[in-house]
């Protein structure tokens, strides 16, 4: 099993050689024995007996982490569905792409992909399969990308790849908590804890986390927006990821927690409201669209809303009508964008304003396409499989467990009106798609290219798909027990045991159908009236315009913030990270009421400390206002000498001396340098901007004041002065308290401090003296 | 002390610090006598030789029991050894792209070059292992030093003065807060030893120490933010990178980055989780993380969004390195179990992949003679391997399953949501800040893969940037698909818990 999960990526490794020969070989032909391989493997498992099978293998066990894959009803069912339709996409992408193409870098990408949706559905461990999950993004950016020359391409894969992996990253976050509340990554072993997660408070915001990746990656409304930009793939990739296999992945998930989930009301309001909403709005945008392939995403995006409704109502028949419908949806959406793909190869053109009348040039291309379009528009014929899961579909909007209240009962009992809109709106762009393109007036000069019936092969994976809509239509049972059944009991304990049949006698479901097919064809009859309609909802308002208009905005706000404050200027550097000090420092301090003032033990003010504090201030202020260098240092010369004075009147001598002398070898070094440096230049700054220096420094000066006084006030131990009060002459011989401290109790510091000032002025000179010397030498 | 107790020590446990020291000194005194004409290419060789050494004679370490010397300023456990691991490790990987990017400068002091390295180095190590503000304090000087003139060492390009003056102005003021944070705590302890503060600072009743206990946690803080590059520290970082040269750069972001979360763990986690907190059922530490969390989150906020706009590559890796120190702090405010596990997994993780990344721009740089990020324009068409190692490290960096930046990441979110109480918000914050983050890394690869390239010549790989990147895609990948390795070795051979015991 891990063999056929590992296939794909060694097979990818091996690309880039065959890819060589490419001119000879088309390199498709060895991709595409890769899926069928994998789907010989799993098809054996196919049968009445089926068992879910476990298996694990070792990865991190540290971190209580180990590949564990779990293969159930479900999984197979995707499985199959990855491996089938991708041999066809492989064999169909032969012919589709040139030989001239990058051939190695598409197949790279298309096996990555297929590789890491294997693992999506067969992990158990959440982590195993988130991986595998971003894997899947990460390669549908790459594919959707491949045309890279088109600036559209670009801006379609960075939009797909920013929404599905935001969506996968919530998701991470979910999974987190899940295995934090159940303290297993297993999702077999969280589900039987379900009750632990559902009580849980954080259940809302694990739900919330879920769904997200969920919505998401199959495109939910509002998150839709990514799958129509996506379209820029090639149409194989198309086919395969964004209608048959990686959109499906959420619905995956949904239906993979199904077990655990489906008793919350919220998941089924959330989960049902979204899936129905998703019907409506996509049906409906999908009538608008003129481009083939915009047709067909907005009408991915609505099927996948029905499925995800359908998962919402948790019911045994809706749970049974979602698995058939991903079969069916996966048969009939992929044989029509394959259809669309020989539109556009054979055309030229994608554009269905331009298209029409196709029937006689692509007879067989016409014939495939009318049975896939009338199986997705739920016509009733017995020989139409999507008639039948929108049959069952009907029947589950009315069919709902008895006794609920409030939120959940109104909504059960609007669901089969939406139900019924949406579907009148799939008809109508069923028809379009195939009315618009194969009959009607066929107007040969607009088409690029004159049009002729597509080559053998590629139109061999389309009708294989097509055989598959026809044959399920015709015998359902045939995949009912063997099949479908399981992957609904994988998603609902219990056996969900019902027959498929074309015919149920006339009851509502049916009435539904009939109103469906009647509404459907005069509104389809009558497109053209409607056209303005179309045209005005939702103009501007859409969800694309607020996509880009946040991506701009985010870009913008960084320029911003680039300019404003990045500009590389030092001083606002210094300034802004002063603030920060201020206002954090502050602010802390504040709130914690750590600033504490007491003027206990303080001596009285005399009148000669006042004036001598006074002329500091002035002085201080005076430097800075000053112009001229020299004098602004003359003048903190004033604040030193002052300090020596206070020093004098507190009775320190042998301290204001210091400061003396340290004081006036200052003011000679500056002198000194500055007799060297340019002139001081006028500068000229705004207001603004000098009475922001001016509170910055005076908020700092206040915050250092305020510490200097709460580190004075808050006395958490005796003061030491006592200790050496008392021992200063027996330990010292001395008198002088600070000489004795200073020449005695810490002499060698001092020795050493002097020896440090000694090295320094050492290295100066030398530095000095190199300049000069250089000076001389120049 | 007399020589008795000197010699008495177990020397040998400073065995890695030795080797730095003597490879140093030597490197220094041969470059003094040996005639200017000499190439000194092989200078390179001989310290990444040495780095090397070192590195192994420190692995011979791992498992035994913490040990103190030198009157407990120097102290040997589980956290000095598993991190020094990281900065000789670094140190190696940016001495070998050191070696390709002489050869190619216009750097005139290559010796210099060399052993001013392995002095930053130096001054790392002794930071990590430290168990004293004194000695913190000079490995943290001897780095920074190192580091400006390193910086610097281009003299004749403007951009290159204009980084060094602005760094040491920077660095300057961090010092000084920092220094004034210290003073705050041997105020209140009279002691430099951090155990000894630790004590003294918990048994002082609430209503004396709180208010300064606060003020020493915040300034200290502040101060040290400045190594790590996070707010509000922060701003030098993307000036001084650009200015910088190449493997200076990759110093700084990697191996000085390493540097300051070790000062920042040593010196925070010895002194503040014993001491009472504002309720009574908390710690300090814990009481003030909200602080923290809110500088972690506008780092990674600041950080990516300001990377979104660059169109200078070094400036781009700039603040994405920003960001990612965001990231690190995350398990830091978390301070559960998995905290040294986290940190250490993912500055692991960060030096594999920012190296590699940084190995690769500097070929991509030299090749064009610019920063400017159309240097990657087509990459793919000129050197499909180098793009491969380029788009692995990229994916590695944005967090994408598969490279050690997703495990880094992952392990983060789950300690931060595992943590008491519980960091959703910081988690949240982090979730979307990565999101806004594969734009920019995300756009690097569009140059690569989608648009054409300016001209067509093959790329040369110099030896020791190829060395790299090859060491370091090895790194990125197994430390992706299998970090139980890594894990186990840490797990098996390091206690953390060890950090509090023994003083």
């Amino acid at each position: 099993m891990l063999t056929s999960v590992l296939l794909p990526f060694i097979a990818a490794l091996f690309i880039p050689l065959i890819s060589k020969w490419k001119e000879k070989v088309h390199t498709g032909i060895f991709v595409t024995l890769i899926p069928l391989a994998v789907f010989i493997y799993f098809i054996q498992f196919i049968g009445a007996g089926f068992e879910p099978v476990t298996r694990e293998y070792s990865w991190i066990p540290s971190m209580n982490m180990n590949i564990l894959f779990h293969l159930d009803g479900l999984s197979l069912l995707f499985l199959l569905l990855i491996s089938g339709i991708g041999t066809l996409v492989a064999f169909y992408s032969i012919y589709y792409l040139h030989t001239s193409e990058q051939l190695g870098q598409f197949y790279v990408f298309f096996l990555l992909f297929m590789g890491s949706m294997l693992g999506v559905v067969l992990s158990d461990n959440v982590y195993v399969l988130y991986t595998f999950w971003e894997f899947t993004s990460l390669s549908s950016f790459l594919l959707i990308g491949f045309w890279n020359h088109r600036e559209r391409s670009r801006y379609g894969a960075l939009k797909s790849m920013l929404i599905t992996v935001f969506g996968g990253l919530s998701l991470l976050g979910g999974l987190i908590f899940m295995q934090v509340i159940t303290g297993t990554a297993s999702i077999q072993g969280m589900i039987e804890q379900q009750e632990l997660i559902l009580n849980h408070e954080y259940f809302p915001m694990i739900l919330t986390f879920l769904l997200l990746g969920a919505f998401t990656k199959s495109a939910q409304f509002p998150f839709h927006i990514w799958l129509p930009d996506a379209m820029e793939a090639p149409t194989p990739v198309s086919a395969y990821l964004h209608s048959a296999t990686m959109v499906k992945a959420g619905l995956f998930l949904i239906a993979r927690f199904s077990p655990m989930l489906t008793g919350s009301e919220w998941f089924f309001l959330f989960v049902s409201g979204f899936g129905i909403i998703t019907l409506c709005w996509g049906s409906y945008m999908a009538v608008r669209q003129t481009d083939l392939k915009a047709i067909l995403a907005f009408s991915t995006i609505s099927q996948l809303g029905m499925i995800m409704a359908m998962l919402g109502f948790g019911t045994d028949m809706a749970i049974f009508a979602a698995v058939f419908h991903i079969l069916n949806h996966a048969t009939f959406k992929g044989s029509l964008f394959m259809v669309a793909g020989i539109v556009d190869h054979e055309t030229g053109t994608r554009d269905i304003r331009n298209l029409g009348g196709l029937m006689t040039f692509l007879p067989i291309t016409a014939t495939l396409a009318v049975i896939a379009s009338f199986s997705m528009a739920g016509v009733p014929l017995p020989f139409l499989n999507g008639f039948y899961s929108k049959e069952l579909f009907f029947d589950a909007s009315i069919h709902f467990n008895e006794g609920a209240q409030g939120a959940v009962a109104i909504m059960q009992s609007i669901l089969p009106y939406l139900a019924v809109i949406g579907s009148i709106f799939t008809f109508v762009y069923s028809m379009y798609f195939f009315f618009g393109t194969f009959r009607g007036e066929s107007n040969m000069d607009k088409l690029p290219k004159k049009p002729h019936e597509a080559p053998i092969g590629m139109l061999v994976a389309p009708a294989v798909l097509v055989l598959g809509v026809i044959v399920i239509g015709l015998f359902p049972e045939l995949i009912n027990q063997p099949f479908i059944s399981h992957a609904a009991d994988s998603i609902k304990a219990g056996d969900i045991d019902k027959s498929i049949s074309f015919w149920h006698g006339i009851k509502l479901p049916l009435i539904m159908s009939l109103a469906v097919l009647a509404f459907g064809t005069i509104l389809a009859l009558s497109r053209p009236k409607w056209q303005g309609v179309y045209r005005i909802l939702p103009g501007k308002l859409s969800l694309n315009s607020f996509y880009d208009g946040t991506v701009k905005r985010t870009e913008t706000y960084s320029t911003a913030i680039t300019n404003g404050y990045m500009n590389g200027s030092l001083a606002r550097y210094v300034r802004l990270i002063i603030g920060a000090i201020i206002i954090v420092t502050f602010s802390i301090m504040a709130i914690t009421g750590s600033f504490t003032i007491s003027n206990e033990d303080l001596s009285a003010l005399t009148a000669p400390e006042i004036f001598i504090a006074l002329t500091m201030v002035i002085a201080a202020v005076g430097t800075i206002i000053t112009n001229n260098r020299i004098a602004a240092i003359l003048i903190l010369g004033v604040v030193g000498y002052g300090l020596a004075i206070l020093f004098v009147l507190y009775r320190a001598p042998d301290l204001a001396l210091t400061q003396l002398i340290i004081e006036t070898v200052t003011v000679a070094l500056f002198l000194l340098a500055f007799y060297h440096m340019p002139q001081l230049e006028k500068k000229t700054e705004t207001k603004r901007k000098k009475s922001l220096n001016l509170t910055i420094a005076i908020g700092f000066g206040a915050l250092m004041s305020m510490i200097g006084i709460s580190a004075h006030s808050s006395k958490a131990f005796d003061s030491i002065s006592d200790y050496f009060l008392k021992t200063s002459h027996s330990l010292g011989g001395g008198d002088n308290v600070v000489n004795v401290i200073l020449v005695d109790m810490r002499g060698l510091d001092t020795v050493l401090e002097i020896t440090v000032l000694g090295i320094a002025a050492f290295a100066i000179y030398g530095l000095v003296r190199l300049r000069r010397h250089k000076d001389e030498e120049g | 002390m007399d020589i008795g107790t000197l010699l008495s020590y177990p020397w040998e446990i400073m065995m890695p610090e030795f080797i730095i020291l003597i490879a140093a000194t030597g490197l220094s005194l041969t470059d003094l006598f040996l005639p200017s004409r000499v190439n000194r290419r092989i200078f390179g060789w001989i310290s990444a030789a040495a780095v090397l050494a070192a590195l192994i004679s420190l692995l011979t370490q791992a498992g035994s029991e913490p040990a103190q010397i030198l009157h407990n300023t120097y102290r040997l456990d589980s956290f000095s050894i598993s991190f020094k691991a990281l900065l000789l490790f670094g140190t190696l990987l940016v001495l070998l792209i050191s070696t390709s990017y002489l050869a190619r400068s216009d750097v005139e002091e290559q010796g210099e070059w060399y052993y001013l390295f392995l002095a930053a180095l130096l001054g790392a190590m002794m930071m990590a292992s430290s168990a004293d503000l004194i000695t913190l304090f000079v490995g943290l000087e001897l780095l920074a030093i190192a580091s400006y003139i390193l910086t610097g060492i281009r003299k004749k390009s403007a951009e290159s003065n204009e980084a060094a003056m602005k760094y040491a102005i920077n660095g300057g003021i961090a010092t000084a807060v920092t220094l004034f944070g210290f003073s705050y705590l041997y105020g209140l302890s009279g002691s430099t030893n951090l155990g000894d503060i630790s004590r003294e600072i918990s048994a002082l009743s609430a209503d004396h120490g709180h208010a300064l206990t606060v003020a020493a946690f915040i300034i200290t803080f502040v101060g040290l933010s400045f190594k790590l590059a996070t707010v509000p520290f922060h701003m030098w970082a993307p000036d001084i990178y650009q200015g910088s040269p190449l493997p200076v750069m990759a110093f700084l972001s990697v191996v000085s980055k390493t540097a300051g979360f070790i000062i920042l763990f040593r010196v925070m986690l010895s002194i503040f989780p014993t001491v009472q907190g504002f309720q009574p059922d908390e710690s300090l530490y814990q009481s003030v993380m909200i602080f923290v969390s809110i500088a972690a989150g506008l780092t990674m906020i600041i950080g990516n969004i300001l990377a979104l706009r660059q169109n200078n590559i070094k400036r781009l890796f700039a603040y994405s390195s920003i960001a990612h120190a965001g990231y690190l702090l995350v398990p830091f405010v978390a301070f559960s179990q998995m905290m040294f596990e986290s940190t250490w997994f993912y500055l692991l993780a960060y030096v594999f992949m920012n190296l590699g990344a940084l190995a690769v721009l500097h070929i991509i740089i030299s090749e064009n003679q610019s920063a400017h990020i159309s240097g990657f324009a087509g990459l793919y068409q000129r050197s499909p391997v180098l793009t491969v190692c380029m788009t692995i490290f990229l994916l590695s960096l944005a967090g994408i399953p598969g490279t050690a930046g997703f495990m880094g990441k992952l392990h983060i979110f789950i300690g931060a949501l595992f943590a008491d109480p519980s960091r959703y918000v910081l988690v949240s914050v982090m979730l979307v800040t990565t999101v806004v983050s594969y734009i920019y890394y995300f756009s690097i690869m569009l140059h690569m893969y989608m648009r054409p390239p300016k001209r067509y010549t093959k790329i040369t790989w110099p030896i020791g940037a190829t060395l790299t990147i090859a060491l370091c895609v090895a790194g990125t990948l197994l430390l992706g698909i299998f970090p139980g390795a890594a894990l186990q070795f840490l797990q098996e051979y390091f206690w953390f818990n060890d950090m509090f015991t023994l003083n």
